[in-house]
């Protein structure tokens, strides 16, 4: 190929190239932290409810854990579970440009990810039980990439979500209309 | 349920006689081209249900067969396992079976081919199938990526053929018609084919732009002669190919897996066995056995690789890649011949695979990956999106890239290397845990001795850094270029305009040194740079969002 065509990180700015890396990301939801806080908190229900009847039915023997004091030992999690979901959420946020969508999300391994809009294959919006409670859904992007969502943007407020979807889906050309 | 299959089953029969005889007749009639049409016509103008040769029952026995083999070679070692260890009555339990089965497979095979029926309305490819689990496909002539004829080795006496309709959408709608007669298979290709072409004409037209891949949409139009043969392999080049290629490896890893989970059921036998055969003639000293041991290792092996061999001569006989109008056209097989043709705008990226025993051979293996599935192939069901391309020389390689990458110097190539950091990193995360977790009990129990784990991970650190040498990256802003690998490596090439998407993912380590771990999706499966510097990184995920969003070019 050409001269121009060259590549290296020079050439790369001298083309003006729009860079990614200056988009500012919107957050999703507040409320998202609290709803991974209750997800964690269900989840976490399980094993404390076991762990209780194990301890009450005295198959435990221990010097360290005694006495009712014993009952309180998964509460040592919870705090870490609601903690986890807030820097998650915080960590979490979408950005829309006129040809791609962005996430970013990750508390210790940060990932920003871009999709452009001419290659996502369908979006599909999908509310759990808490999500829909709390009037959220679920943002999913695929790609023919591969068998999973390529890009989830959890916790949108529902009209937003609908809006996005809309809005990417007239962008993505409308050529897949089955789902 | 079952009676209602059964009943279904009953009417249809009648159905089947009057149904196959014009389209037999058709076939019987018409050696030549021009005449071939008339066994379309009554497919194309019936509004009746069409059936597959009664032959077609072969074929559901020999896939529920080829399934159960794939899915559970764990059943079969328990097969193997009522062989050698049930006392007297083993073989009245295995043709107990073995009967159950033959019924089993016959009732299935009847009942799968009396409840696949096909037709041609229009523009689409309707079919019905399934016994319990009945489905109804619409596939749509614009949405078939590809129609791949195949002629396994018990269809041959026959005259018939197995069509395979691919389309770009997830593998639930890839659709196999098994036993249609050989001249209405090449013309209902013949006829998806050209009439996807018409819809994109009209279409492109409509929208006033100019149709440049129509010559390259009808594969039966284009005459192949010699000299667009890319690559011819002889039987030599085969053998190659099977000494050289992992899967065989593959296959004796899984298996020696599933015979260590079974470990307690034969572990008593085996010990039986060394007592009787073994010990008797070399007796017990420990370096005799030891000897016959690696012996008997050497020879299983020597083994695996006679089976890779035939393995790969049966599968890759006279194989042929041609390249023609913007199209590859590959035929190879020994009991099955398959041609199948590959248009290059659903070539998503290359892959060339040099394991260590092809270094050895000075030989690489071409791969070219689409998007989806390419039926009628036996040796892809696992990973049938790529089109392998055995045993190419350097030259031959360097050829096959210009070929699918036009623009690229592949001779001029020099790959960046990614940061020193990922040996730590590497080192630290993937093999101390382990080392630790092994080492603390040790520690507690044997004292110093215990210790000896920690050495680990500086046992790894070579090969460790052989994989970070092996990575590598380049890109002349159109197409890329990775490189990974242990002993051998593993180049994909790639055009950026083909990429789904980009990721980068950042340490708190990669982010204190500028660094990123780049993933770039692709529809023929995600390639990864680890340990990128940051601004080569940043550089190409802007690159490859500028040139797929700017790229008007078919990408698939």
């Amino acid at each position: 190929m050409t001269a121009d065509t060259e590549f290296s990180n020079d050439a790369v700015r001298l083309m003006d190239m729009p860079n990614a890396s200056a988009v500012s990301f919107d957050p999703v939801s507040r409320r998202y932290g609290l709803i991974l806080g209750t997800t964690g908190f269900l989840i976490w229900l399980i094993p404390a409810a076991v762990w209780s009847g194990i301890y009450a039915s005295g198959r435990i023997e221990s010097s360290v854990i005694t006495g009712p004091a014993g009952f309180l030992l998964p509460l040592v999690i919870l705090p870490f579970l609601i903690l986890g979901g807030m820097l998650i959420a915080r960590a979490t946020g979408f950005a829309l440009r006129e040809q791609d969508v962005h996430l970013k999300n990750g508390v210790i391994w940060q990932t920003r990810t871009a999709l452009p809009f001419n290659r996502i294959q369908h979006v599909e919006m999908e509310r759990g039980p808490i999500e829909r409670y709390f009037k959220l859904a679920t943002l999913k992007f695929y790609t023919a990439g591969g068998g999973s969502a390529d890009m989830k943007i959890p916790s949108l407020p529902l009209e937003d979500a609908a809006r996005i979807k809309t809005y990417v889906l007239q962008r993505a050309g409308a050529r897949h209309d089955h789902d | 349920m079952f009676s209602n299959a059964r009943g279904r089953a009953m009417t249809t029969t009648e159905e089947v006689a009057s149904e196959q005889s014009p389209a037999e007749s058709g076939v019987a009639n018409s050696p030549f081209e021009g005449q071939a049409a008339a066994s379309l016509a009554p497919v194309l103008n019936s509004k009746d249900w069409q059936r597959l040769s009664p032959l077609a029952v072969i074929h559901f026995i020999v896939k529920f067969v080829m399934d159960f083999v794939q899915g559970g070679v764990q059943n079969l070692a328990f097969l193997g396992g009522i062989v050698v260890f049930t006392g007297d009555s083993r073989w009245l339990i295995l043709a107990g079976a073995g009967l159950l089965a033959v019924i089993l497979l016959l009732t299935a095979g009847v009942l799968s081919y009396l409840n696949f029926k096909f037709r041609i309305d229009g523009d689409a490819f309707l079919i019905r199938k399934g016994v319990i689990q009945k489905s109804r496909l619409t596939l749509t002539f614009d949405r078939i990526q590809n129609v791949a004829l195949g002629q396994p080795l018990y269809f041959m006496p026959f005259g018939l053929v197995t069509l395979a309709l691919e389309s770009a959408g997830s593998s639930g709608e890839e659709v196999k018609l098994a036993g249609i007669a050989e001249p209405l298979a090449r013309d209902i290709r013949h006829h998806v084919l050209s009439q996807r072409r018409t819809a994109r004409h009209t279409a492109a037209k409509r929208a006033g732009a100019e149709v440049s891949s129509a010559t390259s949409e009808t594969p039966d139009l284009t005459e192949l002669t010699d000299a667009d043969v890319l690559v011819a392999q002889p039987l030599s080049e085969l053998v190659r190919y099977g000494l050289s290629n992992n899967n065989i490896w593959v296959v004796a890893g899984v298996a020696t897996g599933a015979l260590f989970q079974q470990y307690d059921s034969w572990e008593p036998y085996a010990i039986d066995f060394v007592d009787q055969n073994v010990t008797p003639f070399l007796g017990d000293a420990p370096a005799v056995l030891a000897f016959a041991a690696l012996a008997g290792v050497l020879v299983v092996a020597a083994f695996l690789m006679l089976c890779s061999v035939i393995g790969a001569i049966v599968v890759f006989y006279r194989f042929k890649l041609s390249h023609a109008d913007g199209r590859f056209f590959r035929k190879k097989g020994l009991f099955e011949r398959q041609e199948t043709s590959l248009p290059d705008t659903k070539i998503q990226s290359l892959r060339l695979n040099q394991p260590w025993p092809a270094l050895l051979l000075r030989r690489v293996h071409g791969g070219i990956k689409q998007v989806g599935f390419s039926g009628s192939n036996v040796e892809n069901t696992s990973k049938d999106t790529t089109l392998i391309i055995p045993s190419l020389t350097g030259g031959l390689a360097a050829r096959l890239v210009q070929k699918v990458f036009p623009g690229l110097q592949w001779d001029g190539i020099t790959f960046a290397p990614i940061d020193p950091l990922f040996v730590t990193k590497t080192l630290t995360y993937g093999f101390l845990p382990p080392a630790l977790l092994a080492a603390v009990p040790l520690l507690y129990f044997l004292g110093a001795v215990g210790a000896l784990p920690l050495l680990f991970p500086l046992m790894v650190l070579p090969l460790v850094i052989l994989r970070w040498r092996r990575y590598g990256y380049f890109s002349d802003g159109q197409s890329a270029v990775v490189r990974s690998g242990l002993f051998g490596t593993k180049r994909t090439v790639f055009a950026f305009f083909k990429a789904q998407g980009v990721s980068l993912t950042q340490s708190p380590s990669q982010r204190k040194r500028s660094l990123a771990t780049l993933t770039i999706l692709l529809a023929g499966g995600n390639v990864t740079v680890p340990f990128m510097p940051l601004a080569d990184a940043e550089a190409w995920r802007d690159r490859i969002l500028y040139e797929v969003e700017t790229s008007t070019q078919p990408w698939m």
